[in-house]
């Protein structure tokens, strides 16, 4: 096959063969030690051309005449040589502390050796965050960093994503952590507007130490991300990659198939006697063809009971057996989704001049029908030099498009939710329920509550279309060789419009007038409803410069460099859009028309403001002494326009050293064992203001509902606006140690780190009757702790076989603590359903933040107390904690297997520690759709390990006392239903979150001139997880909002799905 | 490309370089001098999305809209204890809406009163200095006394002297029911009096006045009416020489006799519609709320006492079986007692049995259309407060003539609502009150029990309030809920709210030492 590839290349191409000249070229590569290295890569610069040193050491390769050899193996550090005409070239590599010598792009862009950082960074680079292909950098992140915790909180065409570093530090505020793209902060949604492939490198700055010089906004970690800038080396380099994913839903929660349709409703149905009977044992009616719960009989396949819904007008029924649909309907009602991105990129330069430009188009059709998706970004960077001159810029656009399925037309609720709740005899792929000009498919749709989804996949929609734009100029001047002068100006720009729409519906007055005296059917809405729909346009701009002064010195031992800078930006509050227009039409009276102009009753609408800048001044000094002990300190002062003047100004500084110990140490120098070692301290002193915009006044709200017509009103608004605010403050601590083992085929990164955040400026809840419900203050303490551990390790390296295996792992503890909140408050509502249900707090002395829910009635041994009159449960009094919602651990897992061109690659990760509330779980138990309602067979039993109390108080078990109903009141009405402990679910994990195997055409690719490199990978994502049996519902990961309060999931998000498909890369 | 070429073009990229350097440059020191530029950072100390100044004649309308939809929020609650309404069959319902359940997490009375009340105080405060206020600042007054009647009634003891402090005092003490009410009392006198003795150019509050249009005669009527019920709330504790003195101090100004409604001018609009309309009746687009006029049937005591006594208001107050505010039967009043049925409060089996189709719902009395007025008090009570103090002695006022006004006052309410003329609603008020089992027995329990039926949908939450003070209507009338397994009494009080738990700490702690318990703690003017 082999040779018949090259034959019909060399066939194809001979006619573009090349003609410069060329020679052979032998040699022998060896270690410090003097031995033969076997796997070496050799690699003529400028081109794809390279081989591997044999088990020997030697090679042998053609090279063009004045070439030069790249020397590069795993432990060793990089070498060059010119090959010039030479035919023999030997070579001793230098065994290498390779890795502290890389440069890590630090905080405001500024490159540094990783030897002499004192504080905890991790970089991740574009292979490796390509790896797997994935769509979004946050995709291409998750589980690679020990310390960061990316949430994709849903699943879809478009879904959220959190970013979060060393766990939460904020009460109230965001978490997650600072975007910075070129040296330009962004929203961090933004995040997902970019093309990863774009992308050369990202640094994680884990802690405020790193990032103290962001000064305000980075007390919660940056991710600093580099794009491309084009080659250094050679000719311009076209690149064309095609990844096909398919997606299809991987589980569900469990839903039951057994019980009809059914609740208690009476009949008789006055189309057929025969359709009405009771259970002789327990008087419950047997199955309502029209309702919307699931607590009926037993399919049975009865002929009698083959309905769905009631006579249509003409007298037909819609028939089907009295039994549940195979392949369950729900599950069949998804579709398969893919994901197609084509990306060509076209780079080149010079190590002075260097150009990248990018075209990518992701397409995507999500699972539910009808959802789809398009990203399109173009991307073009460069730099120039010209002497001392030297300038530095990136344009990009990208245009995000996503359409998919909104509310329903009653209640507004997600599709999902509607289907969930489809009895399981309902054949939703029936023509009859998906054809709009059925009478079953919405005029006779059998079910009120949850309307044809279909309905819904057909005529409610959401669309949103965001366009960016971002640009950066940076510029440089080198005075003198101890003087840079340094000016970068970026901006972005963004537009977002977003409507929805819920279209009309209508039904015939016969199915107005309740035919089937069902009382609540689709068709109570009346006659017709009229339309809905909403625009949101919002625009934001962010314009900020940079000037930076450089100053480096090197006298003796000593070097020195100085940073001195100014900042001026003006950016839009958060991720709030700065300004904003919103428009909705509630009563559309024309039929699929959505125009608010068209509309009946008033205009609604709301437009806003929010804008914020800053201005400062920093300074950053970075001491070596003889390349082995570091000490850096920065400092920076802000002014900001969120707070009043004379409040407004404050400082951050931070302090480091780094000492790397086996290059101090003379008798630890080139061993070995121990082949570098790095042990780093920090200290950083930084604040953050985290109130929005103009939150330093008492401001008037429009009344509730007015204006009405003519009639104004004002009302105080509920949030106590204090103008004494002072920054919160943020004092982190942090030690870390590196070192490589066996030549750098081991190698460690640990970090510990505390970090107290105090006075933190969040809106506390007080007492409504203090005039306020809430109140901005200065309080709340949280302290958090960690520990973080990277490990990479290359396996096994057999260069003669041409087998290596790589495994890298990193480990990440976090624990918090809140030590205090406001005067004698001990916990402060975060978000979530509240009441008996799951809502997440800050609690003093509990990790931060803690899920709290209603429990049973317990007895001191954790056993349920039942009323033995009734049977049930008892619902307790107080809420109790129940865990914290953000993982306690976490592990993630990297290898490759490489052997000849193949290579296989797989990453996985393992959380846990932490608990999530399912509240489509209680849901679908109050609906009966869920398998958990038929547990005892919907029949009177003994509530498990429960007890009872006797006359005199003492606890014993019940063996006797059957709960007074097994089926819909007990799972509707019982203290077991509405306490959200029975929701509450282990939200431990292990997640296979990408499989790739690769195949590298490099044998192909060295007989064909103009091709420079073929790839063709099968990928797999979120093909296994592994999460405790309780949980039956989703996926932990999931949350209802990218808010602080996670650890809570519901019907709005989608289930989880699995990915799989193809990628190709090709480059000429 | 040849050497010199190059040059050329590295040339020509220089002048390029530079020109974009200097551009650059330029824009940089432009932003420089914009960043050292006075006000680049105060400009943005404004708000320009909020105001955080009001005239006092723009907050008073919210207050009275927030009123007008606290006095409908009970009806799914306090309206099922007092018989007004059912849950219908078709609706789950936990053990806990059967059963007369209040828990810390229930109504939601307090936060909505206090968020009202605070817009009450920031008037008293600002408006005081204005010589000119004096208008603005009486209707502060009385309806701070309005709203915090409702808090003591519904609460017992509740933070007063410490509320509204601000940054000052996040945690406000609990005042003594008591101090409250003989506050109110006083404040409501000190009303009457800023309007009595007001500079005649006082700023007049016009049409921003949504209650009474700008007439400070009505005002201070309902100011006096207002006083005359913080006084017979205390019919239990207090001495009758001392109710009739305070009486007496006012009487002159007379009572309310026109019902107070409140009207900002509600629009078929999504959110701008009268409240009860907008919870259990039609929206704008012409579709019955989900979930709300099925939801509340009529209740079984309702309808029935209704019937026993001939009583024509049953067409009124509830709608014919089957019927709904978007069909025509419910605009057509149906007069015969036939087609209507009731269902008692927690009596499942029979919700279930008879079904939307075969049970009522709220009339068209009640809830007329999006833009009916809602009433803060209605004429009716103002007579049988009269009335009762007539007939304990308090007044030289005849109470018969009262309690028959009353019901006349209650017919001409409900058909005004319905569109029906006054003279009907007189002549059918008079044949109603002279049936026997109607006539006047000069007793308090025949007021009482006459003003629960004007009550009817309208007012839950003061049907409830006077039950507790004097018993009526008895379980003759009322009986105690039909679920059978855990059937209680009929709450004493509300709960103090999860949020005076959680924020008010001390404070909240002290007051549940005096009791918190729905079940047995009394409000201090309960017997």
């Amino acid at each position: 096959m082999r040779r018949f590839l090259t034959l019909f290349t060399v066939l194809m191409l001979s006619g573009v063969l090349a003609t410069a000249q060329t020679h052979k070229v032998k040699g022998h590569v060896t270690g410090p030690d003097g031995n033969s290295l076997p796997g070496i890569t050799v690699l003529v610069e400028g081109t794809n051309t390279a081989t591997a040193t044999n088990a020997n050491g030697q090679f042998e390769l053609t090279v063009p005449t004045n070439s030069t050899l790249v020397f590069t193996g795993v432990g060793f550090e990089e070498q060059s040589l010119k090959a010039g005409d030479r035919s023999t070239v030997d070579v001793t590599l230098v065994s290498g502390s390779r890795r502290l010598n890389e440069v890590i792009v630090t905080a405001l862009g500024i490159k540094r050796q990783e030897r002499s950082l004192g504080y905890g960074t991790k970089s991740v680079n574009s292979n490796e965050l390509n790896i797997s292909k994935p769509t979004t950098i946050g995709e291409g992140l998750t589980g690679k960093v020990a310390g960061l915790q990316i949430n994709t909180v849903n699943n879809g065409v478009d879904p959220g994503i959190r970013i979060v570093l060393r766990g939460y530090r904020h009460l109230s505020a965001d978490n997650q952590a600072l975007i910075v793209v070129d040296g330009i902060a962004v929203r961090s949604d933004f995040l997902s507007t970019i093309n990863p492939n774009d992308v050369a490198s990202v640094t994680v700055l884990k802690g405020a130490s790193a990032s103290a010089l962001y000064g305000v906004d980075a007390t919660n970690g940056v991710l600093v991300i580099t794009t491309k800038r084009g080659g250094e080396r050679g000719k311009p380099v076209i690149e064309y990659n095609n990844t096909t994913m398919l997606e299809r839903v991987s589980y569900m929660p469990a839903l039951q198939n057994q019980y009809a349709p059914g609740s208690g409703e009476t009949g008789p149905y006055p189309w057929d006697p025969n359709y009405y009977f009771n259970n002789p044992y327990t008087g419950d009616i047997q199955y309502v063809p029209y309702e919307n719960q699931n607590f009926g009989m037993r399919f049975n396949n009865d002929p009698n009971l083959a309905y769905i819904g009631g006579p249509q007008q003409d007298g037909t029924f819609f028939k089907t057996p009295f039994r549940s649909v195979n392949p369950d309907p729900r599950r069949a009602f998804f579709q398969t989704g893919y994901r197609i991105q084509n990306n060509l990129s076209y780079s080149g330069g010079d190590p002075k001049n260097s150009y990248f430009l990018s075209v990518q188009d992701v397409s995507t059709k999500g699972v539910v029908p009808q959802d789809q998706g398009r990203r399109t970004s173009l991307y073009v960077a460069g730099t120039k030099t010209y002497n001392k001159f030297s300038a530095n810029y990136n344009l990009s656009y990208s245009q995000n498009y996503s359409n998919t399925v909104g509310g329903d037309f009653n209640q507004g609720r997600p599709v999902y939710w509607n289907l969930l709740n489809q009895g399981a005899n309902i054949p939703l792929q029936d023509p009859r329920l998906k054809d709009p000009n059925s009478p079953y498919f919405i005029d006779g749709y059998y079910n009120a509550y949850y309307p044809n989804p279909w309905w819904q996949i057909y005529n409610s929609r959401v669309i949103q279309r965001e366009n960016d734009f971002t640009g950066v100029l940076t510029l440089n001047f080198e005075a003198t060789k101890w003087l840079n002068l340094g000016y970068r100006v970026g901006t972005q720009f963004s537009d977002f419009y977003y409507n929805n729409y819920v279209g009309a519906v209508n039904f015939s007055p016969w199915a107005v007038s309740d035919p089937w005296q069902a009382t609540n059917t689709a068709s109570s809405v009346g006659l017709h409803k009229n339309g809905y729909t909403n625009s949101l346009n919002a625009n934001s701009r962010s314009i900020s410069q940079d000037m930076l002064v450089t100053l480096h010195k090197k006298t003796g031992d000593f070097d020195a460099t100085l940073i001195l800078g100014n900042f001026i930006g003006e950016k839009p509050y958060a991720n709030n859009y700065s300004s904003y227009t919103s428009v909705t039409g509630n009563s559309e009276f024309i039929d699929n028309f959505y125009n608010t102009n068209y509309r009946i009753g008033e205009l609604t609408g709301s437009q806003g403001i929010n804008q914020t800048r800053l201005i400062s001044g920093y300074g950053d000094l970075t001491l070596g002494y003889k390349n082995y002990l570091f000490a850096h300190g920065s400092f920076r002062r802000d002014y900001s326009s969120l707070l009043p003047k004379g409040k407004n100004a404050y400082n951050f500084w931070a302090a480091d050293a780094s000492w790397v110990f086996t290059d101090a140490i003379s008798s630890l120098k080139n061993q070995d064992v121990l082949s570098y070692g790095k042990l780093r301290v920090a200290y950083s002193n930084t604040g953050d203001i985290t109130i929005g915009p103009y939150n330093i006044q008492n401001v008037f709200d429009v009344g509730a509902g007015y204006p009405y017509g003519g009639q104004a009103g004002l009302s105080l608004n509920s949030a106590y606006r204090n103008p004494n605010l002072v920054p919160e403050k943020t004092v982190e601590k942090e030690v870390g140690l590196e070192f490589g083992l066996f030549n750098g085929r081991i190698s460690l990164d640990a970090s510990y780190y505390t970090s107290l955040t105090s006075g933190q400026t969040f809106p506390v809840s007080v007492s409504g009757t203090s005039g306020y419900t809430s109140a901005y203050v200065n309080a709340g303490d949280v302290l958090s702790k960690g520990f973080e551990l990277g490990l990479n390790t290359t396996v096994i390296q057999n260069n003669a076989s041409r087998l290596k295996w790589d495994v890298n792992a990193n480990f990440t503890w976090n624990g918090s603590n809140v030590q205090s909140l406001y005067g004698g408050v001990k916990q402060f509502n975060i978000g979530g359903y509240g009441g008996n249900t799951g809502a997440v707090f800050a609690i003093v002395d509990q990790p931060f933040p803690v899920l709290q829910t209603a429990d049973l009635k317990r007895d001191p041994q954790g056993r349920v107390i039942i009323t033995p009159s009734s049977g049930l449960p008892i619902l307790g009094d107080t809420l109790q904690i129940v865990g914290q919602v953000n993982p306690k651990y976490m592990v993630g897992l990297m290898t490759t297997l490489s052997w000849r061109n193949f290579s296989l690659n797989a990453q996985a990760e393992y959380r846990t520690g932490n608990v999530f509330f399912a509240y489509v779980g209680q849901q679908l138990n109050f609906t009966g759709a869920s398998e958990f309602t038929t547990t005892n067979g919907r029949q009177r039993f003994i509530y498990p390990n429960s007890v009872y109390q006797d006359g005199s108080g003492k606890y014993i078990p019940n063996t006797q006392y059957y709960t007074n109903d097994g089926n819909m009141n007990f799972w509707t009405g019982s203290a077991y239903s509405q306490a959200g402990t029975s929701f509450i679910e282990d939200a431990s994990f292990w997640k296979i979150r990408n499989v790739s195997l690769s195949y590298d055409f490099k044998d192909l690719v060295q007989n064909v001139q103009w091709l420079h490199g073929l790839t063709f990978s099968l990928i797999g994502k979120n093909l296994l997880m592994f999460r405790p049996s309780q949980n039956k519902w989703t996926d932990p990961e999931f949350s209802y909002t990218t808010g602080n309060n996670q650890g809570i999931t519901n019907y709005d998000q989608l289930p989880p799905t699995r990915q799989y498909g193809a990628s190709l890369n090709v480059k000429f | 490309m040849n050497h010199s070429d190059k040059k050329v073009h590295t040339f020509k990229n220089i002048k390029n370089m530079k020109r974009l350097i200097y551009i650059n440059l330029i824009l940089a020191t432009l932003l420089f001098s914009a960043g050292c530029k006075k006000g680049f950072l105060s400009d943005l100390a404004v708000n320009p999305n909020q105001p955080s100044q009001a005239p006092a004649s723009l907050i008073l309308p919210p207050i009275l809209t927030g009123y007008a939809s606290s006095t409908y929020f009970s009806s799914s609650t306090m309206g099922l204890w007092m018989g007004y309404y059912s849950i219908s069959g078709g609706y789950a319902t936990t053990q806990n809406g059967l059963t007369y359940y209040v828990n810390s997490a229930g109504p939601s009375t307090w936060d909505g009163l206090y968020a009202i009340l605070k817009n009450t105080a920031y008037i008293e405060n600002n408006s005081s200095s204005d010589p000119l206020g004096a208008y603005s600042v009486a209707a502060a007054k009385i309806l701070k006394c309005w709203g915090f009647q409702k808090l003591v009634d519904a609460y017992g003891n509740v933070p007063y002297s410490e509320a509204f402090k601000g940054s000052a005092n996040f945690f406000a003490k609990y005042d003594d029911g008591q101090s409250i009410y003989d506050s109110c009392i006083a404040q409501l006198g000190n009303a009457i009096n800023l309007i009595n003795n007001a500079d005649v150019n006082s700023t007049n509050l016009g049409s921003n006045d949504i209650l009474f249009g700008g007439d400070m005669t009505l005002w201070a009527k309902f100011a006096n009416t207002l006083k005359l019920r913080f006084i017979v709330r205390q019919s239990n504790i207090i001495e009758a020489s001392e109710a009739s003195a305070e009486i007496a101090k006012t009487a002159s100004i007379g009572y309310l006799e026109q019902d107070a409604l409140v009207n900002p001018g509600y629009l078929n609009t999504a959110g701008k519609q009268s409240p009860l309309w907008s919870a259990y009746g039609v929206d704008p687009g012409g579709s019955l709320y989900s979930d709300g006029y099925n939801y509340l049937r009529g209740g079984g005591a309702s309808v029935e006492f209704f019937k026993d006594n001939n009583d024509p208001r049953l067409f009124y107050v509830f709608a014919p079986d089957g019927s709904a505010p978007n069909k025509s039967e419910f605009v057509q009043t149906i007069d015969t007692f036939e087609r209507y049925h009731g269902v008692y409060y927690g009596d499942r089996t029979a919700a279930a049995a008879q079904g939307n189709t075969g049970t009522v719902g709220i009339g068209n009395g009640v809830m007329n259309n999006y833009g009916a007025p809602v009433p803060l008090m209605l004429a009716a009570e103002s007579y049988f407060l009269q009335a009762e103090a007539a007939e304990r002695g308090w007044t030289s006022d005849d109470a018969e003539t009262l309690y028959n006004e009353g019901i006349t006052a209650s017919f001409e309410y409900l058909y005004a609502q319905a569109g029906k003329s006054a003279a009907s609603a007189d002549v059918d008020a008079s044949t109603y009150y002279n049936q026997s089992s109607v006539k006047y027995d000069n007793t308090i329990k025949s007021i009482i029990v006459q003003k629960w039926a004007a009550l009817s949908g309208i007012n839950s939450f003061e049907a409830w309030t006077e039950y507790r003070r004097t018993g009526y209507p008895d379980v003759s009338i009322l009986p105690l809920s039909k679920y059978t397994p855990l059937t209680s009494h009929i709450p004493t009080k509300l709960m103090y709210p999860n949020s005076e738990q959680s924020n008010n700490q001390t404070n909240y702690n002290a007051a549940v030492a005096k009791g918190n318990d729905p079940q047995s703690t009394k409000v201090f003017w309960m017997p």
